[in-house]
């Protein structure tokens, strides 16, 4: 009798993956299509029938333990064949549209980034707090501000924004790391222990992330690994940025702001046109071929449109101070610091969780050996 | 070429499709005692039956009960059958209707005695449409080996050929007339019976199960042939590619059927069918390995039986999922790729011959006819209204041989109610 399973359905669980794109859940039925067409999925208990499966049954446990949620890239090369156009791409998007939720810590900030009636309250809190330092510096009095050139460390001094930053993320990467150890040791549970080493399986992620080869094996959609290695870039490239220019800030004290010449100014601006181009690509893709793409729910337009803002205000805060508009020119850092805040503060519970989520199961289907055919091939 | 128009023509009944169900139809028809006209857009009658090499229930030949109808309709002078010949319009005409009939040219006149001679001189050569493009054959021709009427045809891509001239210049009958034109009959009949039939799917809209590209993967109509033409000429059934024997096979159940992307309905036949073909392999190669992948084996009533039997052969092996992809594994070999849901594994099958099972579509055009049927939204027909046109056989929803006989009987016996009722 030990192999005997005692399911516990979840409808709740249920109700909630039909309202995050998984409506077309019911319409399966279980001919395995998407599973043998499926090019990232493993040989051996291949995905995503047997998801489609659980996710029918509101089997919650079984999914928030299952690392193949992630393993899928919603090529959607399932939800086109489907022949029932049960789409389980769209179902596996709503699994991990629930996955933030479920291992959100505190688990209110999962529930907020789902739901839209706390946006303005997310909004809220940014600008309290960017608001806070402005009058800390300032006392809003901005007067002295239209005087002269426009230089934002006169508007808030860029050593708040390292500080609130630097911090921030720490704190925010630390409960983050909380989701992620309940997430791993839970798939331990399921799957077992791997046989290959962490560090190693950690270093061969690495480098799939880099090179984007899972992204190829996608016959419908191809035109992600071109976009997401845009965006991926341009965040990582965005990011340095912020830290080279911190680094010259503090250490060799020079800017900001730094020459348009300078070489970390190159990488900041084609970081931020490549974030651009990359999410143009995606919001083109998923907004009017939606069918093929996927259709975004909720937090994945608001992800989108997040990310897009972070890059395209920070272009802008540049371009503002160039033509040395203050009037322009402050408002639109102002906005560009509410943006960066609400992408890096609500990481882990909004999608951008995905790099913290996908990580840790692609690390652990690496140390169990988990791995599609098309990539063991290569 | 225009038409040649001939004299008005009259009858109690026309069945459209010399199939199984509008042979039954025109029969029994006749056989009460009616007029019938019989339209046949083929130059032969027999329709899809004639191509399988056996049928249910008896896993008989199926041209036996052909020549038993055949001979019934030879023998009754009520019926007129018209071979390659197609409904052009209807128009109502009192209680019935006036039908303008189609004949294309045969190129071959009644005279013809099937004797050969003029195949032999005749080197040009056409697909075989009745072999489903698997085949080439003489431009002259006779359809089948049993087809009625029993004689030849031309092709009519090739009618210009000088060695069909040579041809009509040898036949001994002198039945080849190479400048038949084709001829516009006006027909009015009482009633109507539409048993146009039904086509395969066409697997061509299939790529990912290697059709057209994997010389090996073939449909189940074109395995009927392949199997009766092999017995026929008594040899084994071979693959395509190479003429090897066949040490594996896989049935690709549900190809393009309870789909939404394709034919949204299960075609009812094509697991009975699949099973019966299983049954052709295994009596020439006890040890060929048969690999079944389904998503459910549809096999209603007493068929289950059967189902059950062909479980029992240890060589034969159901896996419970839809083939995803078909794959080439070397020059002739495939790989079948599918889930089995049973072990939750992903099962990559090499076999050397690959058999889809697509489904029937209807044979449509009774609604740009006018003819006063409905339509369900996969074009099969049904009456509407009209108690004397009425749908008959796969035209009207997918069905079996005995099933569309059935339905043909009952469809005369209506139709001939309605009859009655107007006269």
């Amino acid at each position: 009798m030990s192999d005997v399973k005692l399911l516990k359905p979840d409808s709740d669980f249920q109700r909630r993956l039909r309202s995050a794109g998984g409506d077309s859940l019911n319409k399966c039925y279980q001919c395995a299509t998407c599973a043998a067409v499926c090019n990232l999925s493993p040989e051996a208990k291949p995905f995503p029938r047997k998801e489609m499966l659980a996710a029918g049954w509101g089997l919650k446990d079984d999914l928030m333990t299952d690392p193949d949620v992630w393993l899928c890239y919603q090529c959607n090369d399932c939800s086109v064949r489907c022949p029932r156009g049960a789409k389980p791409g769209e179902v596996m998007a709503a699994v991990r549209s629930y996955a933030f939720e479920h291992f959100a810590v505190p688990s209110f900030m999962g529930r907020a980034l789902n739901n839209p009636a706390a946006l303005p309250l997310l909004f809220l809190i940014p600008i309290l707090v960017i608001g806070a330092l402005l009058f800390i510096h300032t006392g809003f009095d901005f007067s002295p501000l239209h005087a002269g050139d426009v230089e934002y460390r006169l508007f808030i001094p860029h050593g708040y924004i390292e500080m609130l930053f630097i911090s921030g993320n720490v704190f925010i990467f630390a409960l983050a790391a909380l989701g992620l150890l309940k997430y791993y040791n839970g798939m331990q549970r399921a799957w077992g222990s791997g046989q290959i080493g962490f560090i190693r399986a950690v270093y061969e992620t690495i480098l799939e992330i880099i090179t984007h080869n899972r992204f190829e094996k996608c016959d419908t959609n191809r035109y992600r690994k071109l976009a997401h290695f845009l965006i991926f870039f341009g965040f990582m490239g965005a990011m340095a940025t912020a830290g080279l220019a911190l680094i010259a800030m503090v250490v060799f004290h020079y800017g900001p702001p730094i020459e348009m010449s300078h070489p970390i100014k190159w990488l900041g601006n084609a970081s931020g046109i490549a974030m651009v181009v990359g999410l143009t690509i995606v919001i083109v893709q998923r907004g009017g071929n939606a069918e093929r793409a996927g259709k975004p729910n909720y937090s994945h337009w608001l992800f989108i449109w997040m990310t897009l803002s972070v890059a395209a205000t920070g272009l802008l805060t540049q371009i503002m101070r160039l033509i040395n508009e203050p009037v322009l020119a402050y408002p639109m850092y102002f906005v560009h610091l509410v943006a960066v805040f609400f992408l890096l503060w609500y990481a882990p519970y909004s999608q951008l969780g995905h790099m913290f989520y996908r990580t840790i199961a692609l690390v652990y289907a690496r140390s169990i050996d988990r791995q599609p055919r098309a990539l063991k091939a290569a | 070429m225009t038409p040649t128009k001939s004299k008005t023509l009259e009858c109690d009944l026309m069945v459209i499709g010399g199939g199984i169900a509008g042979i039954t139809a025109a029969v029994e028809a006749a056989e009460m005692g009616r007029s019938v006209m019989l339209v046949e857009k083929e130059h032969y009658l027999g329709g899809q039956v004639a191509r399988m090499h056996r049928y249910f229930p008896k896993l008989c030949p199926p041209l036996c009960g052909m020549e038993i109808n055949f001979r019934r309709i030879k023998n009754n002078t009520l019926i007129t059958a018209l071979t390659g010949a197609a409904p052009a319009k209807i128009a109502s005409a009192g209680s019935g209707y006036q039908v303008e009939v189609m004949v294309e040219p045969r190129f071959v006149t009644e005279a013809c005695t099937a004797c050969g001679d003029c195949e032999k001189v005749c080197t040009v050569e056409a697909p075989d449409a009745f072999n489903m493009g698997l085949t080439r054959a003489k431009a002259i021709r006779l359809p089948y080996e049993m087809a009625y009427p029993y004689r030849y045809y031309v092709d009519k891509s090739a009618v210009q050929h000088p060695s069909l001239q040579a041809a009509a210049k040898i036949c001994p009958a002198q039945a080849i007339d190479l400048s038949m034109q084709p001829l516009l009959t006006t027909v009015k009949t009482k009633a109507v019976v539409w048993a146009a039939g039904w086509q395969s799917y066409d697997a061509a809209k299939l790529p990912e199960l290697g059709f057209d590209v994997l010389l090996n993967v073939v449909t189940n109509l074109q395995f009927e042939r392949i199997a009766a033409n092999a017995i026929l000429a008594n040899n084994k059934i071979v693959r395509p590619s190479d003429g090897a024997p066949l040490a594996s096979v896989a049935f690709v159940q549900c190809a393009g059927s309870r789909d939404d992307n394709h034919l949204p309905y299960c075609s009812a036949v094509c697991c009975m069918a699949s099973l019966k073909q299983s049954r052709y392999i295994r009596e020439q190669y006890p040890d060929a390995e048969i690999h079944i992948f389904f998503i459910d084996a549809r096999t209603p009533g007493r068929w289950e039986d059967f189902y059950v039997n062909v479980q029992d052969d240890p060589k034969t092996i159901v896996h419970r999922g839809k083939v995803g992809k078909i794959e080439a594994a070397d020059n002739s070999n495939l790989t079948i790729i599918a889930e089995n849901t049973l072990t939750g594994n992903l099962e990559r099958v090499t076999v050397g011959m690959a058999i889809l099972a697509v489904g029937m579509e209807p044979v449509r055009g009774a609604k740009e006819l006018g003819l006063p049927l409905a339509f369900d939204k996969y074009g099969f027909a049904y009456r509407n209204g009209a108690a004397n046109v009425m749908p008959a056989g796969v035209a009207a929803g997918p069905k079996d041989v005995a099933a569309s006989v059935q339905e043909a009987t009952g469809s005369v016996a209506l139709a001939l109610s309605a009859i009655g009722r107007s006269i």
